[in-house]
Parts: structure tokens; C-alpha cells; sequence
């Protein structure tokens, strides 16, 4: 309990303050109590910054859950070809970081010099393509959130229990009532839990905005913390009171859609390896697959594409498509210039260890958390669970900014220190490691842990032989996931980085500030290439606990 | 010596689960407690298991205190030395047959050999010879059930515990599992608590069976006595008694009564009603204690303790016949024959006649 309040509701609180007093907070600054923070922040600006949050995340929401979705049905209900093919296209967004995602696309579609518009103006089309606007952020968004709806529909839709689809049609449905009347109102709850878990998440976005808005002064509500907290001197009391209403909106978010989960159980069936109805598609069978195709060149070809260009060539300058492809424009010199780097090497080192030390520390905590609020009756224990899902509805670049204000100034040594970064992603990875690890405690029937205590094992040894034991692959997933997401993470970093504590994603971060485009594209490359092969050794235990 | 329950209450955020039992448990006896789901019979089970800590009251087993709710004792369920057969049987899945057996040795720090050389024997017990590395999760049902048994057994537990032990088993297996269970208790004489919702369980296990309904304890006794003397209605729909019906007392001593049924008026002549002053009656009849025989075309009343009737449903069960035959308003009996080349078939009119002593008259449960 302890341990939660330090990790997540002491920065939340630290920020409450922040946000009504007129210096930052433990600065050791006079200060005085003020509403003006939350009078003064509601210029134009914010406005603005609202609104394209609101249009950034329903617009990517909707897209996300329409690819997904279908995606879902299809290799959950339907004889299209290459099913292997649609379930690694509806997880494979998890290999790009989201900060490379954006990259890629700024590479590609982003005024005369991106790569699709040189093809286009080469076609002779006058049409040309912009990702630097809202509708590109939502685009992006749209495109890259896919995995969420994707595992939450399908895991929906594989525990229908096939024999309600078939009663419904021994009762006289045809296929459209069955899907319509019995097959989505089972998967309606999946449908809405993942939508608006994509709202809460997109909502508090912060690369994707940044990279493709920032250079058209776009700002969506963690931009415009981010700008605010930039400036000099920077306007902390502001930040924070746009911190509270970000907050506020995300919180609401996740209110709402804990509402329209609870009491709706619509789990059918458990344990059994159901073999759900086949739909034959006919004729949609192959235009089903080219769409998944489409999807998978749209959302990794293209990209990847975009980095493999930028990263090897030799200038940016880019007169037309045949140069595309024009050999002599190559070189690896950016690439070997990335490889023998020593920054990036102590970065990517950084990252290891943040990841790995966030995997190990916060695995266990998770596990003693899991436990329980799961397998005792302590009291304060429901506390428990409700703060450990709270991050869900703090935005990581408020986490960010409450950690720094709470460790830079307690004279503890773990400020400067990756102690630090790794205190943040254990409190921002919380609701993620918490389910993922009571997904495998609740698995593990109550009479097993009581048989070996009425055999005379003690608490502890119970659970050292029984419970724990049976549930290693479930723990080594949640690691796993834990290790990668600490791999990809960039906002909290943002505000609690030194020069000695920058990870891999803030060494491409920066670069990008800098224009070093050959070397971000390199860089990303290889990023993306670790993240691939730490997904591929995890893929075995990721599939049910992204 | 054996169990002693006292004054045992449990109840779970306001919902009162166990409201005040006393139970004794003789050594070496097997105790049922039977009732229907919700009952509180797991719960009291699992307050001697120590697996719940009961509110209030006082549990002694084999003399020692295990709980008790006025000096605040609760000896945690690792050290109370008892054995429990789980309703999922809580077969470890990532052990072998002999590493489940073989655990709570282990726990008791009991050497190696000797370990060896009891799982040996009690999976000889069980029928489980040989199967010692054999995983778990790939035994079948009926062996996960044995190896709970055994695993229970090699600790030679001061208390067996069963918590419906066959309810998840198909109906052939569980008649075999019932004999074998009733043998082995006979034999080792362990002093065993268990709960079943299935009378026919309880009957053919136990030494004492105690009735429960809403927390409470309705009846208890050794399990002829119960089967043919049934405290209550309630007590004896429980027992297999299917038909029950409301009626007054019209006149009655010692040796019998006449019965008025509420529903209809009819009279019949039954057994004696019981004493003191209780405001309602039944009269409960077991379906085998009706017989039945085919009735001439006309004949609308038979002659002595008898009623007409109409079969509406006949269902052959290989040694019996099971009918069910409409007599009147609101009167439908079950019947269970012996007689399954009589050649009563649907919608046979025929006549039911009770022997007097067979119609009991019970107080009615609120």
C-alpha cells in the first residue's frame, strides 16, 4: 500500500498542489495558494489543444476499432486465407514503437520531401498526401492501436461458446440474426472496453502529436503541458492545471468505461479449447485477405521502407522518384555512424536496464499485489485494486512531471540516477502488471493453495509450492510485456532523463529536436529491430496478455 | 474423543451462512451432513478444516481446541492435522502422482524412505499401485479422486474431511467410488466429516447423517432411523419422501389418525400425528410405499385406504417402475413399483392404496 502511494499517488498529489500554488512546487521558491492557474489557462491555445484531443482521439478510436474488429472477426470466425497472416497483422502494430511510427511517417508523408508525395508528384497526380495535421495524428493513432481492439474482440468472440450461435440458428435465425441478435451483444462489452480504453490512451498521446504536430505548431492537451513546462521560466503552475484537466478527461474516460464493464459478466465458458463455426466468406474470401494485406504493408511495409530509405542514404535531398532508387545514392555511412556511436550503446544500455530492473522489481511487486487482492481477505484490499488501476487515468507525461517534482528535491540519491526512471514505469506499468499477472492468479483454483495448507504447508510455502510454481509462464509473460513496454517508453522519460540516464527512445527523441533525420532513421531501425526480436522470444506467452 | 462442534456460527457480510450448529463426531464414525446448496454444511466443514474462521463458538478435535471464539483460539488449518478431499479435487497439475501423495510428508518433515514406503502403500490402498510418475494432469477422474483420497490418507489425519467428493463424477464411477469409500472408512476407522447434497450418498455412508437447511440443523440420527422416522416435512422430501401432501388432523390416538387433505378434502386413514401443538401438517409417503394395481372400467371408488386415479407418466428404471398418476385436484402421486410386467401404461386408470402406517403425518417446516 505503502509502495503504491509513493509510485502513484504521491506525484498525482504533488501535481494537485502543483497546480494551486504560483511557483513549482518544493522548489524553494515563496510560494502562495492561487486559483489563477485554473483561470488563466483557458486562452485560445487550450481551446484549441482540447479539441484536437478530442478530434485525434475519436478520430483514430473509430479507425483503430474498425481495422481491429475486423481483423478480429475475420481470424476469430471465418475461413480466410492465411490465418497465421491476420493474427500477426493485428499484434504486429506492438513491434514499432509508436515514437518510430511517427518518425515514419513524418519520412513519408510530410510536405514536398515525403517519400509517398515524390511518388505521387512522379505519377503526375496533383493530389498530395499531409501527415503533419490532426487528421494525420488521428491516422497514425488509427492505425498503430490496433492490437488493443484486436485481442480484446477476438478473445471475445473465441469464448462464445459455439453451440449459442447454433442454437440461434435451430431456433430459425439466419446468419445475419445470429450475428446480429446473439454474436456482437456477447462481444458488445469487449467492443466497448476496448474503445474507450483507445479514448483514454489516445487522449494522453504524446509522440505522435509531438512528431508530426509539433513542427505546425499543432498542439493536442500533452503538447501543450509539454510546451508550457519548455518554456523559460517555465510555467509550472499552468502545466499543472492543464495536467488536472487532461486528468480529469482521461479519468472520466476510464469511469465510464469501468461502468459499462461492471456487472456485466458475459463470459460463457472457461477452460475448454472450443472450436468456434467456421463462416465460409465465398467470394469475400480473397478481397478479406488483400484488405489484410493492404494493412500490413500500409502499417509495417511502408515504414519500414521510409527508415530503410532515410537511414541509407547518403543525402536528404530526394529530386524525384527515380532517385528512390537510384544506387549511387546509397551509403552506410549514417548507419555505421549510429553503430559505432558510444552514446547510443550506453543508451541502449540505459534501456536494458530501466526495462529489465522495471520487468524484475515491479514483476514482483505486482505478484505479492495480485495475491493480495486476490487470494486473502486483508482488509483494504478492494484500496488496493482501485490504486492499482489509477494510472490508467494518469496521463505518463503527469506521472513524469510529479515524479520529477517529488525526487528532484528529496535529498535521496536517486534523482540524476536511472533509479528514478525505473520508479516511474513501475508506476505507470502498474494496471498492465497487476492483469497481467491476476489474469494467471485467478486462474489457479483457490482448493489447490487450500489442499496444501490442510496438508500442513504454511501460507508461505504453499504459495512457494504450489502457486507459484503453476504459475511461471503466467509470471514470465507479465515480464515480458513489461520488459518491452519499458523498452518503448518515452513520455515519462522526457521530464526525468539526465545525460547520463538517456534511454534509446530520448536518444531518438533528441535526435529528431536536432533534424539529424539519416541518423533517427537509423537509429529507429535498429530500435525497431531489437523490439522485433524481444516480441518474437516473447510472442509464445504475449498473446492473451497484451 | 473425535469431534466435538459447539454453538458454531459463520456469516459472510450479513448473510448468516451457519447460525448456531452443535455437532458430535464419534471416533472412527463418519458423519454426513446433507442438505441443499446454500445450507451451510460446506461452511461448517470448512470452519473444522480451519480453512474459514468461524464469528463465534467451539470446535474440539480429538480433545484439542481448534477454535474458540471466547479466548480467541484458532489453530491456522497447516497445523490442525487434518485431511480434506476437495469437490475439485485439488490435484496439483505440475506434480506427479507421488509428489502429490508424498506433500504433506514433506511438510511434516517425515524421512525420505519412510515417505517412499508410506505413498507406497496408501496408492496400494486406493488402487493406485504403480502409477507414482505418472502426471497429474493427465490421470482421469476417477484416479484424480483416488490420488485426493490418498493424499489424504498418508498423513493418517486425526480428521477425514470430504467435501462432495463424487459430485463430479459420471453415475457409474460414483456408485463404485461410494462402495469403495464406505470400505475403506470401515476399515481404517477414521473419524470423517462429509457433506453431500445426495441422500442416496448419505445414506449408504454414513453412521450419523445430520439434516441442514438455512444454517441450521434439522435433524440428525443414524441414517435407518432417519430414513424411517423424518422429523419434518422438509426432512423427508430430502430423504426421497416425493409425496407431501397439506392436511388437517381430523381424528387420532396413539395408534392412528384420520386426515382431511387441505387441497381437496380427502380422507384417508394414516399414522399418528405428532404431538404438541404444531400449527400445520403434512402427510409424506414414500414412492415405493404406494402400490398400485389396475382399476375395471366404472370403478371410480376402491375399496379401503385407496385412491382412483389416471397414469400421466410411466418410466421404466430397469429394476423399478417409476408412475406418476393424477387422483384429484391438485393431487398428483409418485409411485415406484416393483411389479415392471404389470402392464400399467399411460393413461391406465388405477387404484392407489397406502398402508395406514405408511401415510406419515409430519409437522410442517415454516
Amino acid at each position: 500500500m505503502a509502495v503504491l502511494g509513493i509510485l502513484i499517488v504521491l506525484p498525482f498529489l504533488t501535481l494537485v498542489y502543483a497546480s494551486f500554488i504560483t511557483a513549482a512546487p518544493f522548489s524553494g521558491n515563496e510560494t502562495a495558494w492561487t486559483w489563477q492557474n485554473y483561470t488563466g489557462i483557458w486562452n485560445e491555445q487550450m481551446l484549441e489543444a482540447v479539441t484536437n484531443t478530442l478530434i485525434v482521439s475519436f478520430g483514430g478510436t473509430t479507425m483503430a476499432m474498425g481495422i481491429g474488429g475486423l481483423l478480429a472477426w475475420l481470424a476469430a470466425r471465418t475461413d480466410v486465407p492465411g490465418k497465421a497472416l491476420v493474427h500477426l497483422a493485428g499484434l504486429m502494430p506492438l513491434f514499432l514503437s509508436l515514437i518510430v511510427a511517427a518518425l515514419a511517417w513524418s519520412l513519408l508523408g510530410s510536405g514536398r520531401s515525403g517519400y509517398l508525395n515524390i511518388i505521387l508528384a512522379s505519377l503526375g497526380f496533383s493530389f498530395r498526401i499531409d501527415m503533419q495535421t490532426v487528421a494525420g495524428i488521428a491516422f497514425v493513432h488509427g492505425l498503430y492501436y490496433v492490437p488493443f481492439p484486436f485481442l480484446y474482440i477476438y478473445s471475445a468472440l473465441t469464448l462464445i461458446h459455439p453451440d449459442m450461435e447454433e442454437a440461434a440458428g435451430i431456433h430459425g435465425a439466419n446468419l445475419a440474426r445470429t450475428l446480429g441478435r446473439i454474436t456482437f451483444p456477447l462481444v458488445r462489452p469487449a467492443v466497448a472496453g476496448s474503445g474507450l480504453l483507445l479514448l483514454v490512451l489516445m487522449a494522453e498521446e504524446f509522440p505522435v502529436p509531438q512528431i508530426l504536430g509539433g513542427p505546425r505548431g499543432i498542439e493536442t492537451l500533452s503538447i501543450h503541458i509539454f510546451n508550457l513546462m519548455r518554456q523559460v521560466p517555465a510555467a509550472t503552475g499552468h502545466a499543472s492545471a492543464v495536467c488536472i484537466v487532461l486528468t480529469a478527461l482521461v479519468g472520466a474516460l476510464v469511469v465510464v468505461q469501468r461502468r459499462m464493464l461492471a456487472g456485466r459478466d458475459y463470459r460463457t465458458v472457461t477452460g475448454k479449447g472450443l472450436q468456434a463455426r467456421v463462416l465460409p466468406l465465398g467470394i469475400w474470401r480473397w478481397p478479406a485477405f488483400c484488405f489484410v494485406l493492404l494493412y500490413i504493408f500500409v502499417a509495417m511495409g511502408l515504414p519500414l521502407l521510409a527508415l530503410l530509405q532515410g537511414a541509407f542514404r547518403s543525402t536528404l535531398f530526394i529530386p524525384d522518384i527515380a532517385s528512390l532508387v537510384d544506387p549511387s545514392q546509397f551509403s552506410t555511412k549514417h548507419m555505421r555512424a549510429i553503430l559505432t556511436d558510444a552514446t547510443v550503446y550506453k543508451s541502449l544500455a540505459n534501456s536494458l536496464i530501466a526495462a529489465g530492473a522495471t520487468a524484475l522489481v515491479g514483476g514482483l511487486l505486482y505478484f505479492v499485489l495480485s495475491y493480495v487482492v486476490h487470494r486473502t481477505d486483508l482488509p483494504g484490499r478492494k484500496t488496493l485494486e482501485f490504486l492499482a488501476n489509477l494510472p490508467l487515468a494518469l496521463p505518463a507525461l503527469v506521472m513524469g512531471l510529479g515524479i520529477l517534482w517529488i525526487w528532484a528535491n528529496i535529498p535521496l540519491p536517486v534523482y540524476g540516477t536511472l533509479a528514478v526512471l525505473v520508479i516511474a514505469y513501475m508506476g505507470r506499468f502498474t494496471p498492465q502488471g497487476f492483469r497481467a499477472i491476476s489474469a494467471s492468479i485467478v486462474q489457479i483454483h483457490d482448493d489447490l493453495e487450500q489442499a496444501a495448507m490442510v496438508a500442513g504447508a504454511t501460507r508461505f510455502r504453499a504459495v512457494k509450492r504450489i502457486v507459484w510454481p503453476l504459475m511461471r509462464s503466467g509470471v514470465a509473460a507479465a515480464f515480458i510485456v513489461l520488459f518491452v513496454l519499458g523498452m518503448r517508453e518515452l513520455t515519462a522519460s522526457l521530464f526525468l532523463f539526465t545525460t547520463d540516464t538517456r534511454v534509446l527512445s530520448i536518444v531518438i527523441y533528441e535526435q529528431y529536436e536536432n533534424g539529424g533525420w539519416s541518423a533517427v532513421a537509423s537509429l529507429s531501425l535498429v530500435y525497431t529491430l531489437i523490439l522485433i526480436a524481444l516480441t518474437v522470444a516473447g510472442r509464445r506467452w504475449m498473446r492473451a496478455n497484451v | 474423543m473425535g469431534i466435538q462442534v459447539r454453538q458454531l456460527r459463520k456469516s459472510f457480510g450479513g448473510t448468516v451462512a451457519v447460525n448456531g450448529i452443535d455437532l458430535d463426531i464419534n471416533d472412527g464414525e463418519m458423519l454426513v451432513l446433507l442438505g441443499p446448496s446454500g445450507c451451510g454444511k460446506t461452511t461448517s466443514m470448512r470452519c473444522i478444516a480451519g480453512l474459514e474462521a468461524p464469528d463465534s463458538g467451539h470446535i474440539t478435535i480429538n480433545g484439542r481446541t481448534v477454535f474458540d471464539g471466547q479466548s480467541g483460539t484458532n489453530v491456522p488449518v497447516n497445523k490442525r492435522h487434518v485431511g480434506m478431499v476437495f469437490q475439485s479435487y485439488a490435484i496439483w497439475p505440475h506434480l506427479t502422482v507421488f509428489e502429490n501423495v508424498s506433500f504433506p510428508l514433506d511438510m511434516e518433515g517425515v524421512a525420505p524412505a519412510e515417505i517412499t514406503r508410506r505413498v507406497g502403500e496408501v496408492l496400494e490402498l486406493v488402487g493406485l499401485a504403480g502409477m507414482d510418475h505418472r502426471g497429474a494432469s493427465y490421470l482421469s477422474g476417477g484416479q484424480m479422486q483416488r490420488v485426493a483420497l490418498a493424499r489424504s490418507l498418508v498423513m493418517r489425519p486425526d480428521v477425514l474431511l470430504f467435501d462432495e467428493p463424487l459430485s463430479n463424477l459420471d453415475a457409474r464411477l460414483r456408485d463404485h467410488l461410494r462402495v469403495q469409500l464406505r470400505e475403506l472408512q470401515t476399515q481404517l476407522k477414521i473419524t470423517s466429516v462429509y457433506v453431500t447434497h445426495d441422500q442416496r450418498e448419505a445414506l449408504a455412508l454414513a453412521d450419523q447423517i445430520v439434516v441442514m437447511q438455512a444454517g441450521r440443523v434439522l435433524q440428525k440420527g443414524d441414517p435407518i432411523e432417519l430414513y424411517n422416522h423424518p422429523a419434518t416435512n422438509t426432512v423427508a422430501e430430502f430423504l426421497g419422501y416425493t409425496n407431501v401432501f397439506e392436511v388437517d388432523v381430523v381424528s387420532g390416538d396413539a395408534a392412528g389418525s384420520e386426515v382431511s387433505f387441505k387441497a381437496n378434502g380427502r380422507r384417508l386413514q394414516a399414522g399418528p400425528a405428532p404431538g404438541g401443538n404444531a400449527n400445520s401438517l403434512c402427510v409424506c409417503v414414500r414412492p415405493d410405499h404406494v402400490s398400485l394395481r389396475a382399476l375395471a372400467a366404472g370403478d371410480d371408488a376402491p375399496v379401503g385406504n385407496a385412491i382412483a386415479g389416471e397414469v400421466i407418466l410411466a418410466s421404466f428404471l430397469g429394476s423399478h417402475m417409476q408412475y406418476r398418476v393424477r387422483t384429484g385436484e391438485r393431487e398428483i402421486w409418485e409411485v415406484l413399483s416393483a411389479d415392471v410386467a404389470a402392464g400399467t401404461r399411460l393413461g391406465s386408470r388405477v387404484a392407489l392404496s397406502i398402508e395406514p402406517r405408511h401415510l406419515q403425518v409430519l409437522a410442517k417446516d415454516a
